[in-house]
């Protein structure tokens, strides 16, 4: 049997097929899971409309996580279409531009740090609350996308390193609330990829070939890859793991840098 | 080749810059574009020019690349 067989889940941060949240939804589709989706704004409307349909879904709905009505008219909305939710996939991030580009303090102010932590920490816990009611079953699972530049510091990263870091802290906040509903609360840290929103980070082909160079496994991970985690991590195959970021990086946190040629005998 | 008329008072409208008049090397995110604003700009030039960009057209920084990208476009279309 398919791993998500019957499981109604929710995809948020679908943009383009290069999203993360794409390759987290072609996984969850080949597991047998029934999709939603949710769109920024109304020009990103009927390219999610599209994918969806691409994806055997007929259900799109607006939802800018920075606004609590839209996040609760969203869990309204999607009420109407579905008596149950099964697992919700936050994969959302924003910080200003000039906070990407050059060092912590350059693009600094009390502004881009609130920005960035709205859209990219508070909406998971936010968009958590609000599909509380939805998820009934036991076996609910939230899953959210977050990056090692919360744990270490990454050039250009900068305030959203911050964000994520909440974000992070917030997984386990969640999994000690909602466990003993049954429900699971996981983070997904993946290696640096190439998705069009990520290109505003400043260095990004620099960092993408370090880690291609480094990583134990010497290559970039894909969407693909990260999408197969995120459809364990929403499956019973997981169902004794709640609170846990999951790496998904090529083994890059674990190494200073790779191990030279011909030093292990290659 | 299609008119890229279009294309340039996209630009115009949406981001207040002239692309044939300003600097080369300037950097779209001066004009204050961020990763939401940029995929905005490119899906709106796709569906200008009726194609999809390939995921080795890494989206324009500058706006030199962005004219660059609009012309290769209006080009390749017969």
């Amino acid at each position: 049997m398919a791993l998500l067989e019957g499981r109604r889940i929710l995809i948020t941060g679908l943009l383009s097929n290069r999203s993360i949240a794409y390759g987290v939804a072609r996984a969850a589709q080949r597991e047998g899971a029934t999709l939603a989706f949710t769109y920024q704004n109304e020009r990103f409307k009927q390219r999610v409309e599209e994918m969806a349909h691409e994806l055997g879904s007929d259900i799109a709905l607006p939802c800018d996580v920075a606004s609590d009505e839209e996040i609760a008219r969203l869990f309204a909305e999607l009420g109407g279409r579905w008596d149950q939710l099964d697992g919700l996939v936050h994969a959302i991030a924003y910080a200003p531009r000039e906070t990407l580009d050059g060092d912590f303090l350059d693009g600094l102010s009390r502004e881009a740090f609130r920005v960035a932590h709205d859209v990219s920490a508070y909406s998971f816990p936010a968009l958590a609350k609000a599909a509380l009611p939805m998820m009934q079953g036991g076996k609910g699972a939230f899953v959210t996308l977050t990056y090692l530049g919360a744990e270490r510091v990454v050039p250009h990263y900068n305030v959203m390193g911050l964000a994520k870091a909440s974000l992070e802290a917030s997984v386990r906040y969640l999994a000690a609330n909602l466990g003993p509903r049954g429900i699971r609360v996981n983070g997904i840290s993946a290696g640096p990829i190439k998705t069009l929103a990520a290109s505003g980070i400043a260095g990004m082909g620099r960092l993408l070939k370090f880690v291609a160079d480094n990583a134990p496994l010497r290559r970039n991970v894909t969407t693909e890859d990260v999408g197969n985690a995120a459809a364990f991590l929403l499956s019973d195959l997981a169902r004794g793991i709640t609170g846990e970021v999951l790496h998904v990086d090529s083994g890059f946190r674990n190494v200073l840098a790779g191990i030279p040629e011909g030093a292990n005998g290659t | 080749m299609v008119d890229t008329a279009p294309a340039y008072r996209y630009v115009q409208e949406r981001l207040g810059v002239d692309l044939k008049a300003v600097d080369a090397a300037a950097e779209l995110a001066s004009f204050g574009v961020d990763s939401l604003s940029l995929l905005e700009l490119v899906f709106e030039i796709e569906e200008k020019f009726s194609v999809k960009l390939d995921e080795d057209t890494p989206p324009p920084r500058s706006c030199g690349e962005l004219v660059a990208l609009i012309e290769r476009l209006a080009a390749t279309k017969p």
